[in-house]
């Protein structure tokens, strides 16, 4: 798979994990907990996998498809999905992070509410 | 409580000791010990305490009846309880009211009297005075009696509040006060409250209904000022505060505000709408929402009470044994002993155990090497006149450069986040994935050091007027005295154990309430030591066969502590035993061992993230990690669902299983015809055992107000309180995670003496009689001559006959794991 699509794919996990956790009730933390562990696991897993990867191919900038939102004659207003070196840092980081605290919540918000 | 039988006005001294009667008792955190809540009411009865603490302050007392009702489906309301109670109180009617309980009830919610008078402000002046004034007001005061938290610490020396403000306000190039008149009145040496409440209220028949409105709109702070006053050695740093000067200083913040915002010309609050403060504490009329409320609360109390006397009543006689156990082992009546107790009687059936307050009869402060302050290690009320010193054998307590205070400072915390930032980040992730001790971690077993010695022996020494160690008289009344209230004075084993107990934790800011309340909030291992060696002295040996008390020259005691979180337990001075001795102490250790581990295996079936698919040594590792996970707000659930405190026999008990709901304290009635004994028993142990029933009772029972609420947003604020957020008040009472799985019920005293006896001794201690006749705690004596039980109402004894059986079970660890609810009263064969 190409790797830009494949980065593509990798915002959907956590909106995956997202969808899944509205259709669990609220009473069954249990549930709820393993929803947002397998979803952090899989999101921590699959980038650095990704990193891999991306550093094996010689870790090169890449530069997604763009949304043009406005364009005139002066000015043009876009949505560009692009990753280097530094997003690569953050994506580690926050993945990171985000496993850690979604680990430790089952513990700590254990029968918190909300 | 007379404010309400006085005529006329008020005088502010009055208000003011009422108002520190009422507010919250609450001790700094590192003296944390558990208390009535709603003391300031214990000289009405219960419910009419409960009636007047809601009408008043609109505390909760009771569940909802949704809940009750609830209870009853479940069953854990027994129906033939409920019809019991209904028949005892309303005879032909309890048909009508059994309708109203189960249906035609409904909840009804009041405003209480509190915070109306001051509500005006808001409502009428159209100013929220109180978020004005309270952000700053905390920090003012969190600075000034802050004990080493703050990076920056309060400019003045903290001698008085008020004087600190007015020396602050004078030596400042800025002003804490915009208004020219407060900035005068403030500067006026003479000023004094009524000054002061003449220009915010006016009407000095008001005065105490705006200071009772005013200080319970933060009974946090409020309550800790007052505690502050009456014990300022709470603090380690010490501050000297009032309550007179923390009122004034809000009420000059007050009226600084109200200038601010209308000038100096506004109409006092009490000119504009009358208050009279009697009418603030008129008796309230019992209503029948009352009585409905009380009804359920009985049934839900005494379907639990009804299992446990039925239990005792089931127990086989047993002749007593003549042989000498294999070894006696004394533990505090602490409830989570109760588990520990009756595995280990049923793992060595030839051992015995007997349950005594954990301070073991010695009072003192302890101060542990390079300690600069001495820690009381004995109950609260107690003064000791004795100071016991260690000498350590290890270095200074080391240090964790990763939380250094420099951490917070902007250039060494700049470096530091740079160098050991990255270090910190590794090894907080490695935390996080497996937990393990950190310096963090408050230890049970750091309170002392296990190798170093201590002076338990007088030798003319004083200190700041406390006698260095005890005099070889002193040491023998006190083992005389533990020894006789618990009934052991003959048939001595070779060895002997006096088994303190601790807890251990990280990131828990109630940490004191976890140990040992007969030690003040501390493990009670000083305390386990000091008695074994004194028990130990041959000095002390011989003057107590005087008095009666033979022990064989080959009998040893041992000290040791038990660590209730996790499950650990760690011996002193093995290296005094003989030779004989040591290879029996070796196997008891075995036995020790298979307790802990089953101990564990029961305590862990109320932990819900825990897994339980694992061996028993895994979910005893697993129990233990809990100690020092970073991100477990419940280490253990320490007193959680204590419901029970038997003064008895341990034969009486014989097989039961309370399901560690109980502090037992073992009593031998044969052996104290006087009853002096018990008067000593009860007088420590209803007190103790009641307060901290019924702090977790209020707290499960009104978790905002009377308990603290959810401990995750909780601050720790100048190292003596919590607070939610940076801003808000002090959170009294325990948090949620502390109660969730309590039965607000009240405690049950079983008392197995001659009726007559409990009786003289109950009404010779005006508290005892205040306690029990109040019904604050259930009075039940089991009469040993007929094997009646006896239950105290209205100052007399009333039969009382279980209505429930028992289940006996062949095998307890059938039934442990199946539930993570209380379980019934069991009668049982094996563990």
């Amino acid at each position: 798979m190409e790797l830009s699509n494949w980065i593509q794919l990798m915002i959907g996990i956590p909106l995956l994990g997202f969808l899944i956790s509205l259709a669990v009730p609220e009473n069954k933390e249990t549930w709820l907990s393993r929803v947002a562990f397998f979803t952090a696991g899989i999101n921590l897993l699959s980038t650095l996998v990704f990193l891999v990867f991306w550093i094996l191919q010689g870790g090169k900038d890449l530069n997604l498809k763009e949304i043009l939102l406005f364009k005139n004659d002066q000015f043009e207003f876009l949505i560009d999905f692009f990753f280097d070196r530094i997003s690569a840092v953050y994506l580690v980081v926050g993945a990171i992070l985000t496993f850690l605290v979604t680990f430790y919540s089952r513990y700590y918000l254990h029968r918190e509410p909300g | 409580m007379n404010l309400h039988a006085q005529g006329g006005v008020m005088g502010l001294e009055q208000i003011l000791h009422e108002l520190k009667h009422f507010l919250p008792a609450q001790a700094p955190l590192k003296d944390f010990v558990h208390h009535n809540t709603l003391h300031a009411y214990q000289h009405l009865p219960f419910f009419q305490g409960l009636k007047q603490a809601s009408d008043q302050f609109g505390y909760k007392g009771f569940l909802s009846l949704t809940e009750y009702r609830s209870l009853y489906r479940e069953g854990k309301i027994k129906g033939a309880i409920l019809k019991k109670i209904l028949e005892d109180q309303f005879g032909d009617q309890a048909n009508i009211w059994l309708v109203k309980l189960l249906d035609e009830s409904q909840e009804r919610y009041t405003s209480p009297k509190i915070g109306q008078f001051r509500s005006h402000w808001r409502s009428d002046y159209h100013f929220n005075l109180d978020k004005t004034i309270h952000p700053f007001l905390f920090r003012l005061l969190s600075a000034y009696l802050d004990q080493g938290i703050s990076i920056w610490s309060f400019p003045l020396e903290a001698k008085g509040f008020l004087d600190s403000i007015r020396q602050l306000q004078l030596d400042s190039y800025s002003s804490i006060f915009t208004s020219k008149r407060v900035v005068k009145l403030l500067q006026d040496p003479n000023l004094n409250l009524e000054v002061l409440l003449k220009i915010l209220v006016g009407d000095p028949r008001g005065y105490g209904w705006y200071l009772f409105d005013q200080q319970f709109a933060h009974p946090g702070w409020s309550g800790m000022v007052s505690v502050l006053e009456e014990q300022p050695e709470s603090l380690l740093d010490s501050k000297g505060i009032t309550l007179k000067d923390f009122i004034m200083v809000e009420c000059l913040l007050e009226i600084n505000a109200l200038d601010k915002k209308f000038g100096e010309k506004w109409v006092p609050l009490g000119q504009k709408f009358s208050y009279d403060t009697r009418n603030l504490f008129e008796i309230e009329l019992i209503e029948e929402l009352d009585l409905v409320r009380q009804c359920w609360q009985e049934a839900y109390e005494w379907s639990y009470y009804d299992e446990v006397l039925a239990g005792i009543r089931a127990v086989a006689p047993t002749e007593g044994s003549i042989s000498i156990p294999s070894f006696q082992a004394l533990f505090c009546i602490d409830d989570r002993e109760c588990s520990t107790r009756r595995h280990l009687e049923y793992i060595d059936p030839n051992c015995a155990t007997f349950g005594t307050p954990g301070f073991f009869s010695v009072e003192f402060y302890f101060q542990p090497e390079y300690g600069k302050f001495y820690t009381k290690s004995c109950p609260a009320p107690v003064t000791p006149k004795f100071l016991i010193k260690e000498t350590a054998k290890h270095k200074k307590l080391s240090s964790d450069v990763h939380f250094h205070q420099n951490n917070h400072s902007l250039v060494r915390g700049w470096l530091r986040a740079h160098t050991l930032g990255f270090w910190s980040a590794l090894r907080l992730v490695g935390n996080v994935l497996s937990p393990s001790s950190s310096a963090l971690e408050v230890s049970s077993f750091n309170h002392m050091d296990p190798k170093g010695s201590l002076t338990i022996l007088y030798r003319g020494e004083e200190e700041n007027g406390l006698q260095v160690g005890f005099k070889v008289e002193e040491m023998v009344d006190r083992i005389e005295g533990l020894l006789r209230s618990i009934g052991l004075v003959e048939r001595f084993s070779p060895l002997v154990y006096l088994i303190g107990h601790g807890a251990s934790s990280i990131n828990n800011t109630h940490y004191a309430g976890y140990d040992c309340g007969a030690c003040c909030g501390r493990p009670g291992s000083v305390n386990a030591r000091v008695a074994a060696c004194m028990a130990n002295y041959p000095e002390v040996r011989v003057q107590l066969k005087a008095r009666g008390i033979d022990i064989p020259a080959e009998t040893q005691f041992l000290g040791g502590l038990h660590d209730t979180t996790k499950d650990e337990l760690l011996f002193f001075d093995e290296d005094i035993l003989l030779e004989a001795n040591k290879k029996l102490h070796l196997e008891n250790q075995e036995k020790f061992v298979r307790v802990l581990d089953i101990n564990s295996l029961e305590r862990s079936r109320r932990f819900d993230t825990l897994d339980k698919n694992k061996s028993i040594g895994g979910l005893h590792d697993a129990v233990k990690k809990r100690a020092f996970s970073l991100f477990e707000p419940r280490p253990e659930y320490n007193h959680a669902t204590n419901a029970l405190c038997i003064v008895s026999r341990k034969s009486t008990l014989k097989g039961l299983f309370f399901d560690r709901r109980a502090f037992l304290n073992s009593y031998d009635y044969r052996k104290d015809v006087d009853g002096k004994s018990l008067t000593r028993i009860l007088s420590a142990a209803i007190p103790v055992c009641g307060g901290i029933n019924l702090e977790y009772y209020f707290s499960r029972m009104d978790p905002d107000k009377l308990g603290a609420g959810t401990k995750l947003p909780h601050n720790v604020m100048g190292l003596i309180g919590v607070a939610n957020g940076a801003d808000g008040d002090l959170r009294t009472g325990l948090p949620y995670q502390m109660v969730e799985i309590h039965d607000p019920i009240r405690l049950l005293m079983v008392v197995e003496q001659v009726p007559e006896l409990v009786h003289q001794v109950i009404n010779s201690v005006p508290a005892l009689l205040e306690w029990v006749s109040n019904t604050w705690v259930h009075l039940v004596v089991l009469d040993p001559n007929s094997g009646d039980f006896l239950r105290w109402v209205d100052d007399k004894f009333v039969v009382y006959s279980p209505l429930t059986t028992v289940e006996h079970l062949d095998h307890l660890q059938d039934k442990l794991l199946s539930s993570q609810q209380n379980l019934p009263v069991y009668l049982i064969d094996s563990i």
